[in-house]
């Protein structure tokens, strides 16, 4: 048994979750594009009523839509403060040795933390609202053109979806072996960095006998039933993209198009 | 001093869709030099029980008391716990880490406060219990023994804090019969010993032929406590939980059936074979 | 079929550490008849998981001979023929899923086989049936019992269609309910559909079933017979570094204290049948 962790799909009913996860993902990205492209107040005014909207409508608690920003709370005041002391400019308000505090240099802070936190909260619905599987099939869509140039697209998706396969049981074993190496009298709350980095060996040799085992049992399991690569494997026909797929994509095509003007 | 358990109920990913109650209200004490078995089918919360008793799961409500304190409160000293308490987890081979085996049975001393030559004597004990000669394998690599042999030196390296607690999740998983064997023969003497022996199994022949106390969990609740014999007793009950009979028990049904005079409260082998031995007038061999 | 053996292993030595090194297997072999269920029994580390991956090319053959189905398995063009005759189940049953959902995992070999996608469901659904788990198609892998796991590992392999099923200690990681709907499962696919099965186990309850059974010991078989003669020789079980089922165990004990039964029962049926005869 293991708590629930950040970002981990959580089946649902949502518009959301029905929506083709090819849709999702290629809107992720051009979402991404739009908060990367947006330098504007308007524009994060704009993002950010599409990112409530969509955190509306994934039919999550909030709490955990909102997970991977909460716990990355630290993260944040370190780069707002880093764009907010270290901006080059010569209208500081304070200035003490290679320290520079300045309006342009908080509003700076304020537009990247902003930017991290809208990509974050996306990212976070969207991997809660999508079975990993799907999204490695996204992912295989996504680099089908790159055939042309030789990239053995099947075999990436396979990597991938055997390796998002693992993740589960590997948490779970990880969680079991710190356990044990916890009552074993292992420490690895050690405050100094160097004596963390070893506290951490008595966890992270096992995990990693483990994996490879796994690994290499698994691959005895997939060759016994007759796998030898992409090659010579039953072809899938493409199922063409739904027409709520494209209308979602279009939306987010409008807003990416809107953040570029504002 | 025993430990005492109160109450105890455990909720994961409270709040979550994923909510799920693994303990209920559970109240037990284990008393100081017992044996103690702890039966159930899977997921019926017996691994979350032993966690919460190890101090390595903080339970959602209620007590564990270890020596009169209170295991899970703020200012209680784990040292102490980590000491006196011992847990085997299923497959403990997969803990293994260090480059010989000497170093991997003493990784638990490193806070202990012992001197070298002290903390080598435990290890060295350590080995010698689980049937290992130190000198044969305390300076070879872990990885390199056979899978029996690996799950040894782990149980060893549990063994070396001497905890007078020992907790043990699916001990015998994967053992051939031999091995099995072995390994509740070091159980049972580490127990003479005086150790506390907390076993967890969903074998109930195992339980039934070493354990002098069974706890039977279903849905995260105490649902019996009692002597094996007590509890095989209600073959109907144990049938009707799908709790896996003996086959011990099983037989004494059978030959109560054919009209042989043998008593039902049969939970071991051994018992068995002594029943049939009085009902057929034959001599203990 | 005009071959009456499906699988003849002669003298088959094999090492990991490739030829001179220390050997798992010593010199074993194993002969299966179409439709027969052979069981494996030895202790741990005592080469049988070596010597079945032998069946399917999995491992190379280093020396002695062995032909499945009239095909020579030192031949590598036989590979991917031997792969889709022998079906194999391994111990670990998260080691083997190549999808977190049931039928995708299901299909995973057809597909290596180019099956075409059309014809996919259908067999997906038949494998599955077969195993009592019809409708799982969608279900997340990690929601299922240890017992479900295996069945699905064990339809992921019947939907090739082998003619032989192989269990590599596929019961010794689950919980007796799971070990129970495995055994349950390989014993009819083995009368339902004649399926030849080989089964390898230290559990010695496991084999009361099997047509035959043979006992290997470091790398090597050191007997092999009925479940019967096998499996009531308490000697002959003890060099192969295994205990005796527990009625067997009784007939010897009973035996020393002067109490002899008509013959040495195997099940526990048996054991009642024949103490209450002799009343």
């Amino acid at each position: 048994m293991r708590e629930h962790l950040t970002g981990q799909f959580t089946p649902g009913t949502s518009i959301l979750h029905r929506l083709d996860a090819r849709a999702k993902f290629f809107g992720f990205l051009i979402l991404i594009a739009a908060t990367v492209c947006t330098d504007a107040w308007p524009g994060y005014a704009l993002l950010l009523a599409v990112t409530a909207a969509v955190v509306a409508i994934c039919g999550l608690p909030l709490r955990t839509a909102l997970a991977s920003v909460a716990r990355m709370g630290w993260f944040f005041l370190l780069i707002f403060v880093m764009n907010a002391l270290f901006f080059a400019t010569d209208d500081a308000i304070w200035h003490w040795w290679i320290l520079t505090l300045s309006v342009p240099g908080i509003v700076q802070g304020a537009q990247v933390t902003a930017r991290l936190a809208l990509i974050l909260v996306m990212s976070n619905v969207l991997t809660c609202t999508t079975p990993p599987l799907e999204i490695t099939g996204a992912i295989q869509t996504l680099l089908s053109p790159l055939r042309l140039v030789r990239l053995p697209v099947e075999d990436i998706a396979m990597i991938l979806s055997v390796a998002v396969q693992f993740i589960p049981t590997l948490l779970e074993e990880t969680d079991t072996i710190r356990k044990a190496q916890i009552a074993r009298g292992a420490r690895f709350e050690s405050r100094r960095l160097h004596e963390r980095a070893q506290a951490m060996l008595p966890l992270i040799v096992p995990i990693f006998l483990s994996a490879f085992k796994r690994a290499d049992e698994l691959a005895m399991a997939m060759e016994a039933r007759g796998y030898r690569g992409a090659r010579g494997r039953t072809r899938k026909k493409s199922v063409p993209l739904p027409l709520s797929g494209w209308g979602a994509l279009a939306l987010c095509a409008i807003v990416c198009a809107a953040e570029i003007l504002l | 001093m025993p430990i005492t358990v109160t109450n105890l109920t455990c909720v994961y990913g409270a709040g979550t869709p994923f909510e799920t109650t693994a303990l209920r209200d559970v109240s037990v004490t284990v008393e100081n030099g017992s044996f103690v078995g702890i039966l159930g089918r899977t997921g019926c919360g017996k691994s979350t029980l032993i966690q919460v008793m190890a101090g390595l799961l903080t339970p959602t409500a209620g007590t564990v008391i270890l020596d009169g304190q209170d295991i899970h409160a703020r200012r209680y000293d784990r040292s102490i716990l980590r000491r006196k308490v011992g847990i085997v987890f299923q497959y403990p081979e997969c803990q293994l880490f260090e480059t010989t085996v000497e170093k991997d049975v003493a990784f638990g001393l490193k806070h202990s406060g012992l001197s070298a030559a002290e903390k080598q004597a435990r290890v060295r004990w350590a080995l010698e219990t689980v049937g290992f000669s130190f000198e044969k394998v305390h300076d070879q690599p872990p990885m390199g023994l056979s899978g029996g042999e690996k799950r040894r030196v782990a149980i060893a390296g549990v063994l070396a804090t001497k905890p007078e607690y020992l907790i043990l999740d699916e001990p015998i998983a994967g053992l051939d019969p031999l091995g099995r064997e072995a390994f509740l023969q070091l159980i049972t003497e580490l127990n003479r010993g005086g150790m506390t022996i907390l076993m967890v199994s969903h074998n109930a022949d195992c339980l039934g032929a070493y354990a002098r106390r069974l706890l039977v969990l279903e849905d995260g609740q105490l649902v019996r406590d009692g002597t094996p014999e007590e509890i095989y007793a209600d073959l109907d009950w144990m049938r009707a939980h799908r709790l896996g009979v003996p086959q011990s028990r099983t037989a004494a049904a059978l030959l109560k059936q054919g009209g042989l005079d043998i008593p039902q409260d049969i939970a071991s082998y051994d018992a068995l074979l002594a029943a049939v031995l009085r009902a057929k007038g034959g001599a203990r061999p | 079929m005009g071959d009456p053996i499906m699988i003849d292993a002669h003298d088959i030595r094999f090492s990991y550490d490739g030829p001179g090194g220390r050997r798992s297997l010593n010199g074993a072999q194993l002969h299966v008849s179409p439709g027969e269920f052979v069981a494996v029994l030895g202790h741990n580390g005592c080469g049988k998981s070596t010597l079945v991956k032998h069946f399917n090319a999995l491992l190379p053959l280093q020396h002695g001979t062995l032909t499945v189905d009239g095909m020579d398995a030192a031949d590598p063009a036989n590979r991917w023929a031997l792969r889709r005759k022998v079906g194999m189940v391994f111990q670990n049953p998260d080691n083997q899923f190549v999808s977190t959902i049931v039928g995708e995992d299901v299909a995973f070999g057809l597909e290596n086989y180019g099956v075409p996608e059309d014809e996919i469901p259908a067999r997906v659904a038949a494998a599955l049936a077969a195993v009592d788990m019809a409708g799982y198609e969608n279900r997340a892998t990690h929601t299922l019992s240890g017992g479900q796991k295996q069945r699905v590992a064990l339809a992921g392999v019947l939907a090739l269609s082998p003619d032989i099923l192989v269990f590599d200690e596929a019961t010794a990681m689950l919980d007796p309910d799971g070990r129970q709907e495995v055994l349950r499962t390989i014993h009819r696919l083995h009368k339902e559909q004649h399926k030849t099965v080989v089964m390898i186990t230290h559990y010695i309850e496991e084999a009361i079933g099997a047509d035959r059974v043979y006992l290997i010991h470091n790398g090597k078989m050191i007997a092999d017979g009925t479940a019967r003669e096998m499996l009531t020789q308490p000697e002959l079980l003890a060099a192969a570094g295994l205990t005796p089922p527990m009625p067997v165990q009784m007939y010897y004990d009973l035996k020393q204290a002067g109490i002899v039964l008509a013959r040495c029962p195997l099940t526990l049926e048996e054991l009642a049948e024949e103490l209450c005869r002799s009343q």
